[in-house]
């Protein structure tokens, strides 16, 4: 049993979302989108009654990963307060980014939902433009506590092996498969929202949806592993490494698109790599051969190193390669191994440190 | 494989290592003449994007070496550092890399022996394991 508000409809939780922001509850909604075209959804933010009318509150794609957008707010002495709608992967690196600094959540109030996926930026535009609705077909498939996931066929990859798709540290939880959708507090936060707005908060049992949400996410559990064991099995050298690679450009968008690699002053965005022509000598008198551009596998082991310990498994990585590496099941998988050895798990909790940020005195006797 | 003369990268911290490798060569003690030492201000200050580029480039072994833990010069650099090694050879190793071509060891800056010791065995493991294979790997 849960105290929960109801409310039908998509449409009816935004009247709602309506009503708090002009009573104030928050200075500006962050979600999704309609642009003008009608034909894509993209990030926002606004403090405008009427635009609220274009969002989407619950919609199959992640154009950018929201935790991305959040954390290139420059946080300051201003008290402007934010509520943002964000995918349960998107929340898990905005708890990673807070834990780094990079987000200051005290103005901000984070509502999250059951995720049942995304599709790619440009397969959501291709359906869109063919008058699909791509947004009523997750709805339907929600309220029928189907897993979009697997109805689509254009799922993305990491969406099709999320484990994570209930999110647990977020302000309000949008339980939105079934026939209601329902607003559950998770924090004071939320709940104070949810009072302030004097909505009549309901108890509702939650045992049969749990159930259902709990034989999702075994199947979603049984894809993730058979793909761990495909992945170990086609990736298990460095020679099966640089096949997996053999395509990389070194174009560097799956580190912009990362969510986790939001250093400033990251290696490769700097010259380092722009060799002297001596270099070049040097290595043609050794290797015979330099491949260009250079330093591709090490771009790529560099990023391992140092995100994935943080890796959520969000796959914007992968979204954003142009030339299809999966990339994504690297950093999940190899992430995973990582995480492992110090019992973490990314976006868990807010006490949790982030493995590479602290150590122990005595750990880790035999490296 | 007889002739072969592994070549090892040592990325040494200059408040203990370093010292105890200038040590070991004060006090005349003998040892292979495989590493080609870098100074680092702190194990701590080892990136691994360091290691992994000399083991991209075809170093047969990398040696990181730093102070004992709790002797950090900086409280905690070290402790840092084999939080960061432990990473890089967990990847390595499910990529089916030989992860004991990395080293990393504590050695005092009054610790010359143990510095030349160190040096001695890690030229005769990689001798038995053999050239680097990223020597001859993604080669077009």
């Amino acid at each position: 049993m849960a105290k929960v508000f109801n409310t039908a409809t998509t449409s009816e939780l935004k009247s709602f979302l309506k009503k708090a922001l002009e009573e104030k509850l928050f200075d500006a909604l962050l979600g999704l989108y309609w642009m003008p075209s009608k034909d894509m959804l993209t990030l926002a933010v606004t403090s405008e009654l009427k635009e609220i009318d274009k969002l989407e509150i619950i919609a199959p794609i992640m154009p950018v990963q929201a935790a991305r957008v959040v954390s290139n707010i420059k946080f300051t002495e201003s008290k402007l307060k934010i509520a943002c709608i964000v995918k349960p992967c998107e929340l898990r690196a905005c708890v990673e980014l807070i834990k780094l600094k990079q987000i200051m959540p005290e103005n901000l109030t984070f509502i999250s939902y059951d995720c049942g996926g995304a599709i790619n930026v440009s397969d959501f535009k291709d359906a869109t433009n063919n008058g699909e609705n791509v947004v009523e077909q997750l709805l339907s498939c929600n309220k029928n506590f189907e897993d979009f996931s697997v109805k689509s066929d254009k799922i993305r990859f990491a969406c099709s092996v999320c484990d994570k798709f209930i999110p647990s540290l977020c302000d309000i939880r949008i339980r939105s498969f079934g026939e209601k959708l329902s607003l559950q507090p998770l924090t004071e936060k939320g709940e104070a929202l949810l009072n302030s707005m004097g909505v009549e908060m309901e108890e509702r049992d939650f045992a049969d949806y749990d159930t259902k949400l709990d034989s999702i996410l075994k199947a979603r559990k049984e894809k993730r592993s058979n793909a761990r064991a495909i992945f170990k099995s086609e990736v298990k050298s460095l020679d099966a490494l640089i096949k997996e690679l053999s395509s990389c450009i070194r174009c560097h968008n799956c580190m912009t698109n990362c969510p986790l690699d939001y250093c400033k002053e990251c290696i490769f965005k700097t010259p380092v790599f722009d060799h002297p022509v001596e270099n070049y000598e040097l290595w043609l008198n050794r290797k015979g051969t330099v491949k260009l551009p250079t330093d591709t596998l090490l771009f790529h082991l560099t990023r391992l190193n140092h995100m994935s310990s943080s890796c959520v498994s969000c796959g914007a990585c992968e979204s954003a390669c142009p030339v299809g590496i999966k990339v994504s099941r690297m950093f999940m998988f190899l992430g995973e191994d990582v995480q492992k050895i110090f019992d973490y798990e990314p976006g868990r909790s807010l006490q949790e440190e982030l493995p590479v940020a602290t150590f122990r005195e005595k750990e880790l006797e035999k490296i | 494989m007889e002739d072969f003369e592994p070549k090892i990268v040592g990325f040494l911290c200059n408040w203990c290592t370093y010292t105890g490798a200038d040590l070991a060569g004060t006090a005349r003690i003998q040892y292979p003449p495989n590493i080609r030492v870098i100074r680092m201000m702190c194990s701590g200050g080892v990136d691994m994007v360091y290691v992994m580029k000399a083991l991209l480039e075809g170093a047969d072994g990398v040696l990181i070496g730093g102070c004992h833990p709790g002797d950090c010069h900086y409280q905690s650099g070290n402790f840092k550092a084999r939080r960061r090694v432990a990473i890089l050879k967990k990847i390595l190793e499910e990529l089916g890399f030989e992860k004991e071509r990395v080293w990393l060891r504590w050695i005092s800056a009054s610790e010359g022996k143990k510095f030349a010791n160190t040096v001695t065995e890690m030229v005769a493991h990689l001798k038995s394991l053999g050239p680097n294979p990223l020597k001859t790997i993604g080669k077009i």
